[in-house]
């Protein structure tokens, strides 16, 4: 901002804080262009910058009565924008996590669709990972996933256990040579 | 800097929006300024006689004040001026039942106290409201006087009441007493 409109602004905000309503477009049109930089900046979205820079503007002339000539009105302004901004940021933020608190509670329509897709193919993934073990180890894993106990192969608790353990494991390693990171 | 046109990339309802933020600013402004006034003028009459007649007129005060405020400039100045003017006058029943006797009512022997003091109070009132109207601009002056003198005499007569009718003719001469000499000082050193 220039050092010329920057004088101009102050001048006008002194103005509009003793009353002057003829320095109202001065301050307005002077404003106007630094706040929506700023706060499209800060934001790093267009919209909610616009958005927050059109609420920091009306708060702005709102106090103006309140403004001490003493401070520099931009900085002044622009503090009142970096506020609004944060407040926007938020509100995004916390908008996201409604959605995602949402989608996880009541999936439907499209996400219900999009988890479907994901589950087919984290099931087909997984199918053909389980073709590639030993058929053994297979067998074991199906058995423990089943929940069927009559499938389970007639051998102690804890020896089940150590071959799920041990089948477990080589699924983990054939998930990963495919797939990478479990 | 060119106004229009940096104005036209905002949208046409933000400047409507923006100025009605801005005279609710100003609303609140005046109403704050206000409400000590009316504070001050309540604990006056109430600390007094309690008459509802001065309440009104207190309040009457507290409203042309708190227009002033809202309007702002040379109107917002006077006012703060005359509210500031009035705290004199607006003592004057405290000051009189501290000096001289323990009751509030004037009459007899100490009416010409009660006179006095009223119009010493008149006289600071109008001495404070010239000596800030001097520094006015010459187009301003009047208005600046005419609208504190207001306020002052307003809030004042909440004060200056407890004396009467005598007690109010003596905080006005004091008022004009008080201010025309120091107005007539300052627009000879100019």
């Amino acid at each position: 901002m220039e050092r010329a409109q920057r004088l101009a602004v102050q001048d006008g905000m002194r103005r509009l804080a003793d009353g002057d309503r003829s320095a109202f477009d001065p301050v307005f049109a002077g404003l106007w262009p630094v706040l929506r930089a700023f706060c499209r900046r800060a934001t790093g979205s267009d919209a909610d910058g616009d958005d927050a820079a059109q609420e920091a503007l009306v708060k702005v002339l709102a106090r103006a009565s309140s403004f001490d000539p003493e401070r520099d009105a931009v900085t002044w302004a622009l503090a009142i924008a970096a506020w609004e901004c944060r407040t926007i940021r938020k509100r995004a933020a916390r908008r996201r996590e409604h959605r995602l608190e949402q989608a996880a509670d009541a999936p439907s329509g499209e996400a219900a669709a999009d988890e479907a897709a994901a589950s087919r193919q984290l099931a087909s993934a997984a199918v053909d990972v389980l073709g590639a073990l030993d058929p053994r180890d297979a067998a074991t894993i199906l058995a423990a996933v089943g929940g069927d106990p009559d499938a389970r192969p007639a051998v102690p608790a804890a020896t089940f256990r150590k071959r799920l353990e041990r089948a477990l494991g080589r699924l983990r390693a054939a998930w990963r040579a495919r797939h990478g990171a479990l | 800097m060119a106004p229009c046109e940096q104005k036209a990339g905002a949208p046409p309802a933000l400047e409507r929006r923006a100025r009605r933020a801005y005279e609710r600013g100003r609303l609140l402004h005046g109403l704050r300024r206000g409400a000590p006034l009316a504070a001050l003028v309540a604990g006056v009459v109430l600390a007094s006689d309690g008459a509802a007649w001065r309440l009104w007129v207190g309040a009457a005060a507290v409203l042309v004040a708190a227009v002033a405020f809202w309007r702002g400039q040379v109107a917002g100045r006077a006012a703060r001026v005359g509210a500031l003017a009035s705290l004199p006058p607006l003592a004057a029943p405290f000051a009189a039942a501290a000096v001289h006797h323990g009751c509030i009512g004037c009459g007899g022997p100490s009416l010409a106290l009660c006179l006095a003091i009223c119009t010493a109070g008149g006289a600071a009132a109008g001495a404070l409201v010239a000596r800030l109207a001097a520094r006015e601009a010459e187009h301003d002056r009047r208005r600046f006087a005419a609208m504190a003198v207001l306020v002052a005499a307003c809030l004042g007569t909440v004060g200056c009441s407890f004396a009467g009718a005598a007690g109010l003719a003596g905080m006005c001469a004091g008022l004009v007493a008080g201010g025309a000499p120091v107005m007539l000082v300052a627009r000879r050193a100019r």
